[in-house]
């Protein structure tokens, strides 16, 4: 940046200042995270993450000739009534982002072919299905849904794909009564039992029916039926779980589901919250969650069982949560979900840090194992005390070397005059950092605890059959053939994610100064004023 | 050579739980051995090491941590890789921020060779996988791709666990000295 360009620069958060000072609002930092339940009155905080697509910010900074103006992560009214009003409130963010939601989606219906659209705009209309379509027409909102359905290939070498992809909508053709036996024969290896509340069963039968809609599901269906495979299903109680409104609909904000594997048949809880859920949200969520825990860790169970491996076994093994995962984010992809979950990307990306991100996570994740590892379990978990102890170093240096940049951040307002407020993303980000690591360190003190316990637990003589069973289990046909599947779900799921990106991620917030910015801003000044930087800041 | 031998021994000594899976996958080779047959580096000092190979043996990592830096060289374009050529990496999950294509990031050496730098975002700090995410918080890596002999490529990154930037450049420091050390064995670089 030139030296006349960093003027202008600070000239913009100096403009922006100016406008912030008329208002109290505009000096309370903006909002860092996803806003739930956010009532129409209150103003539309447009910094949050996904509360604007980059399009519609852009959109938005346009109409008028720029009668709207980013102030301090909101949307400013030049032409407002009185300064107490100037702020766009969450009802007026919403007229105006579903007339453009209205507007784009007639624009993709003259540009579908036969009903469907090109590849290129799928993705607009997906992000749009699932951020606006609460706030356009149902017939717009069927057009958008429709263009959620997957449209995946058979995949050569896994098998029953090709069997799966014909859903149960397509009645009319041999498929769809094909369809229909496999729901109806999935059925009877259920113990379907809702609950009290009268919403209950057709939410259960919904989910079934989705399930079975995406290729996966069916693939597992027809295995799940071969193998004589049982479950209850239920609608249950899961421990803190709550609803919260998001982009206009109403969603999970709590664990989806959970298997006890230890019950015959095993029992499957799905969330009784997602009864309050959006339909929409509902169809695809709860369908991945049914995945996850009937076709991942319940299915599982019996097949390791049937196979001679012990629940035990399966318990430590940590494919048993990844390939569950893997059941869930492909079924969620393949009924046109959006592809937010971070587990998932880390997955694709590189399986050991998806694993390494769960072992301090959560205590019962700290003590599951590869194949490997089951074969040296008391060895594997003392090494993962040792790292959970950098760990704690490590969440401390985080918060630490995120506090630091409080000084040059205060160098830059206090000697170069840019505006405090123009920090303000920067500023929350250090305070979240702060908040983050002395939970993390509660978290990590919770696993340390636990891996203790086992590890003293495994040094005792009872624990030789388990640590025999483990490293028995480890080269057993059942775990092979487990990790083949992990591997051809998971090649699946990059085929389908290919060109998909989650939706949406958070555009930079103009007048906000990003971190990257940042760095640059102070590498110039060291540079150009190394004076600034001889004393400590 | 001795360089190799030198970093094959370290990492075997370093963790040995991964590579004896991957090892018998695949062949007597562990994931440090089979990058190190591709390019050679000076691992940073101190940094806590480990290797693993994904693709059931057929893509392996070599990784060096240290606190919330993590430098790693990453082998792909074998028999069964996930990813057969730079190309199909670039467009992957492997190398994009959720999905996004991954930013330009201006040009580094390594190697004798001047490599286009890259950057992403990846999800980190996140809660239980049972339950629905919004936007997660992205730490940064940035990467090259360096081709490698027999139609192989490395992929060598430096990924920070945080938004921000550290401050004192130490990660970044290390990462500079580490690139200087790579080298493509036959090659006076």
């Amino acid at each position: 940046m030139s030296r006349l360009a960093s003027l202008a620069f600070s000239a913009l958060f100096l403009f922006a200042g100016t406008l912030a000072s008329a208002c109290p609002t505009c000096d309370v930092p903006a909002a860092s995270a996803p806003v739930a339940d956010p009532p129409a009155q209150a103003v539309f905080e447009a910094a949050a993450p996904g509360a604007l697509l980059p399009e519609e910010r852009a959109w938005l900074l346009a109409l008028e000739d720029g009668r709207l103006a980013s102030v301090s992560g909101r949307l400013a009214d030049r032409e407002a009534a009185s300064p107490e009003t100037h702020l766009l409130t969450n009802a007026a963010a919403w007229t105006l982002l579903g007339r453009r939601a209205t507007e784009r989606t007639a624009e993709l219906r003259a540009r579908a072919k036969d009903g469907r659209l090109p590849e290129e705009l799928r993705g607009e209309a997906v992000a749009l299905f699932w951020l606006r379509g609460t706030l356009v027409s149902r017939e717009d909102r069927d057009f958008l849904r429709a263009a959620t359905e997957p449209k995946a290939k058979p995949e050569p070498g896994v098998a029953g794909f090709e069997a799966g992809i014909r859903g149960v909508d397509d009645a009319a053709g041999g498929a769809g009564t094909q369809a229909g036996e496999i729901l109806r024969d999935l059925r009877a290896r259920l113990d379907i039992a809702p609950g009290d509340d009268p919403r209950a069963g057709a939410a259960m039968d919904e989910a079934l029916e989705n399930l079975v809609k995406s290729p996966t599901g069916r693939e597992l269906a027809l295995e799940f039926i071969a193998s004589g495979a049982r479950a209850k299903v239920i609608f249950g109680e899961v421990q803190n779980s709550g609803t919260v409104v998001m982009n206009g609909r109403r969603v999970l904000q709590a664990s989806g589901g959970n298997t006890k594997t230890w019950e015959n048949p095993p029992l499957v809880t799905l969330n009784k919250d997602y009864l309050d859920t959006d339909p929409d949200y509902r169809r695809v969520t709860s369908a991945a969650t049914l995945g996850h825990e009937l076709f991942g860790h319940a299915f599982e169970i019996q097949r390791a069982k049937k196979a001679g491996v012990s629940s035990d076994a399966v318990y430590y093994y940590r494919g048993d949560e990844a390939g569950s995962g893997l059941v869930g984010w492909l079924v969620q992809s393949e009924l046109g979900g959006a592809l937010s979950n971070g587990h998932m990307w880390n997955y694709l990306a590189d399986p050991e840090v998806y694993h390494a991100g769960l072992k301090t996570n959560l205590p019962y994740y700290a003590t599951t194992l590869s194949l490997a590892e089951m074969r040296a379990p008391v060895a594997t978990l003392e090494s993962r005390v040792a790292k959970i102890a950098r760990d704690r170093i490590s969440a401390r240096e985080h918060a630490a070397t995120m506090v630091a940049w409080r000084g040059p951040i205060k160098h830059f307002i206090e000697i170069h005059g840019v505006e405090e407020s123009a920090f303000s993303s920067l500023n929350e980000d250090i305070a979240s950092a702060v908040v983050w690591n002395n939970s993390r360190q509660k978290t990590l003190d919770d696993i340390s605890a636990y891996l203790n316990g086992k590890i003293t637990a495994w040094n005792m003589p009872q624990s030789a059959a388990l640590k025999k069973d483990l490293a028995s289990a480890s080269t057993s046909p059942y775990m092979r053939e487990s990790e083949e599947r992990l591997s051809a779900r998971a090649e699946r799921l990059r085929l389908l994610v290919a060109g998909r990106a989650a939706e949406p991620m958070v555009p930079p917030v103009p007048g906000k100064i990003t971190w990257e910015e940042f760095h640059r801003m102070v590498d110039r000044d060291r540079k150009d004023m190394p004076e600034h930087w001889e004393k400590k800041q | 050579m001795r360089r190799v031998y030198f970093i094959v021994l370290a990492l075997a000594a370093a963790s040995a739980v991964h590579s004896v899976e991957v090892a018998k996958t695949v062949k007597a080779q562990t994931p440090s051995q089979a990058v190190a047959a591709l390019v050679s580096h000076r691992p940073p000092d101190g940094w806590k090491a480990q290797d693993y190979a994904n693709s059931g043996g057929a893509d392996p990592v070599i990784a060096y941590e240290d606190g919330l830096d993590r430098i790693t060289l990453r082998a792909f374009g074998g028999p069964g890789s996930a990813y057969k050529t730079p190309a199909l990496f670039l467009a992957g999950a492997s190398a994009s921020t959720m999905g996004r294509k991954p930013e330009n990031a201006g040009s580094v050496s390594a190697a004798g060779r001047r490599l286009a730098l890259y950057k992403r975002g990846f999800p980190m700090s996140l809660g239980d996988p049972h339950a629905p995410s919004g936007p997660p918080m992205l730490g940064v890596e940035r990467f090259v791709i360096l081709p490698a002999a027999g139609g192989r490529f490395v992929v060598l990154a430096y990924a920070r666990e945080s938004p921000a930037p550290d401050l004192e450049g130490r990660g970044d420091a290390a990462w500079g000295a580490f690139l200087k050390t790579v080298k493509l064995p036959g090659r006076k670089t």
